[in-house]
């Protein structure tokens, strides 16, 4: 990373920068992020204001529950995942319209219910004892629709129920694609 | 002399005693996962466990009997929705309460993935390194942990834990080529049984009222269509182990499907005529461990979908080419 970043860095680390640039930046970059972490516990450590115990998974279970947020406080984190979720394949059968719009909707109800203050408090306070790293598929990602469901959805559940027979003939993990079918997302 | 010769042949013999109490102890991970592979399929158990993906969670029950006519089993959902899938050598049944919905669909159940291979599971370790990873204790059972690290970018990768005296899988882990955890299995309770009683297998609903989906009907290929698909490109290690046309509920024609495996890694190649207003999925969908990748060709969707990462879809719908 050059000179300049580490002095925007700097800079919005002493509250003299303003440039939303940099913070999209940071967010994105893992580089600029260690050093964001660094600093900080430079300064920390230079106003002998150190914790007992220190983690440095902090910024990433921070951003973690950011990700659980409203789309609001994270606005552009959803754009590094550029893959939607196959709602449609955890209720697999899927010839059901139905099937697929109470799942998306519970899904909202999913990403909405956890309120902000509530997860980011718990998750600093107990940084080390309960971290499970999230999957790419993120609830917040989940567009809103009124439409019906495509064949083009239909579609691509078949050709899932159908690999997952092929898939499930043992080998290492033969429950699995069947456990893809039987799961439900969470009831409202 | 004769001092010397006592002295190696004692070394000799108990170097081979001692590798042998090792053998027993710290068994290799690829046999290993052989006999659990073995032990799924042959024994009769009922356990409950934990399917975790993301922020869900959901409690499952699954119900195995082995039989010289086949397996039979059933898999309940404990939480949710009360779905069950049943399956049998012939059909797998999936029952879907919140619907009033059965979809059946044709089983093979039985059909190892190892017959799919072309050569026996060595080979699979030019693409995965497998290590035992450790003893760990899951459903109050000792297991092994075993790694399985995918070589390049284009796998994924797996942490299991196999029950030292049965051999039945205890937990898993899908991992990306990262290390995170894209979705887990945990058992609490695990149970080996002499017998499985026949009441234990059939669903808990009458699904008579329910509409039934039968997806096993015969299939009258006379729309034969000429053209001829190739993938061009997959990892290497990739074969390809079958290629069928598939009867889809949503198609007007039979689906081509190809159908490649490294040994460990299963992806689909899907090829489908698409009717005459287009409404295609293009791009990558995800579940969990699952990537689909989407794209169209001249009138066709091509879909890859596999337990591998969004590379590996991506690059093998996109290198599918059409002969004629």
């Amino acid at each position: 990373m050059n000179e300049s970043k580490n002095e925007q860095l700097s800079a919005l680390i002493d509250g003299e920068h303003e440039n939303e640039h940099t913070l999209d930046e940071l967010i994105h970059n893992e580089d600029m992020k260690d050093t964001w972490s660094r600093y900080h516990l430079i300064g920390d450590c230079l106003r002998d204001n150190l914790p007992e115990e220190i983690s440095n998974q902090i910024s990433t279970q921070v951003s973690n529950a950011l990700r659980d947020e409203p789309n609001i406080l994270a606005p552009n984190i959803t754009k590094r995942f550029n893959t939607k979720p196959l709602m449609g394949f955890a209720i697999a059968a899927s010839v059901a319209m139905v099937a697929v719009f109470t799942i998306k909707s519970g899904n909202e109800q999913d990403s909405s219910f956890k309120s902000a203050p509530t997860i980011a408090a718990t998750t600093v306070a107990q940084p080390q004892t309960f971290s499970f790293p999230d999957p790419q598929v993120l609830p917040a990602a989940i567009k809103k629709s009124d439409t019906p469901v495509s064949t083009a959805d239909q579609r691509l559940n078949n050709y899932l129920i159908n690999h997952n027979e092929y898939r499930s003939n043992g080998g290492v993990n033969a429950i699995l694609p069947y456990v893809r079918i039987v799961t439900t997302e969470p009831q409202k | 002399m004769k001092h010397q010769f006592l002295l190696v042949f004692s070394v000799l013999l108990f170097g081979s005693i001692s590798s042998a109490y090792s053998d027993s102890n710290t068994p290799d991970p690829q046999v290993l996962i052989d006999e659990m592979s073995k032990a799924s399929r042959e024994l009769n158990y009922d356990g409950v466990f934990i399917y975790h993906l993301g922020k869900q969670i959901d409690t499952m029950r699954i119900i195995h009997k082995s039989g010289t006519d086949g397996a039979y089993e059933r898999l309940v959902s404990l939480t949710g929705n009360a779905r069950e899938v049943i399956r049998d050598k012939e059909e797998v049944k999936c029952f879907f309460p919140e619907d009033k919905m059965v979809v059946v669909d044709k089983s093979r159940l039985g059909k190892l993935v190892s017959t799919y291979l072309p050569s026996p599971i060595k080979s699979i370790s030019e693409y995965y390194s497998f290590e035992l990873a450790g003893e760990d204790r899951v459903a109050g059972m000792e297991a092994w942990m075993v790694n399985i690290k995918p070589n390049d970018k284009y796998r994924y990768g797996y942490q299991l834990w196999i029950e030292k005296e049965s051999r039945l899988l205890l937990k898993s882990e899908l991992k990306n080529q990262l290390g995170v955890t894209l979705e887990q299995i945990i058992f609490t309770q695990l149970e080996v049984h002499n017998e499985i009683d026949d009441a234990l297998l059939r669903p808990s609903m009458s699904a008579e009222d329910f509409t039934w989906y039968n997806n096993v009907k015969k299939v009258d290929f006379k729309v034969g269509d000429k053209k001829q698909w190739k993938v061009t490109w997959m990892p290497v290690g990739f074969t390809m182990s079958e290629k069928e046309k598939e009867l889809m509920m949503t198609s007007s024609m039979p689906v081509e499907h190809f159908l490649y495996t490294d040994g460990l890694a299963l992806v689909s190649v899907y090829v489908e005529k698409l009717s005459q207003k287009p409404d295609i999925n293009a791009g990558l969908s995800n579940f969990g461990g699952v990537n689909a990748y989407s794209t169209h060709a001249g009138g066709y969707q091509i879909t890859a979908v596999g337990e591998v990462p969004k590379t590996t879809v991506t690059l093998m719908a996109n290198s599918v080419k059409s002969f004629h």
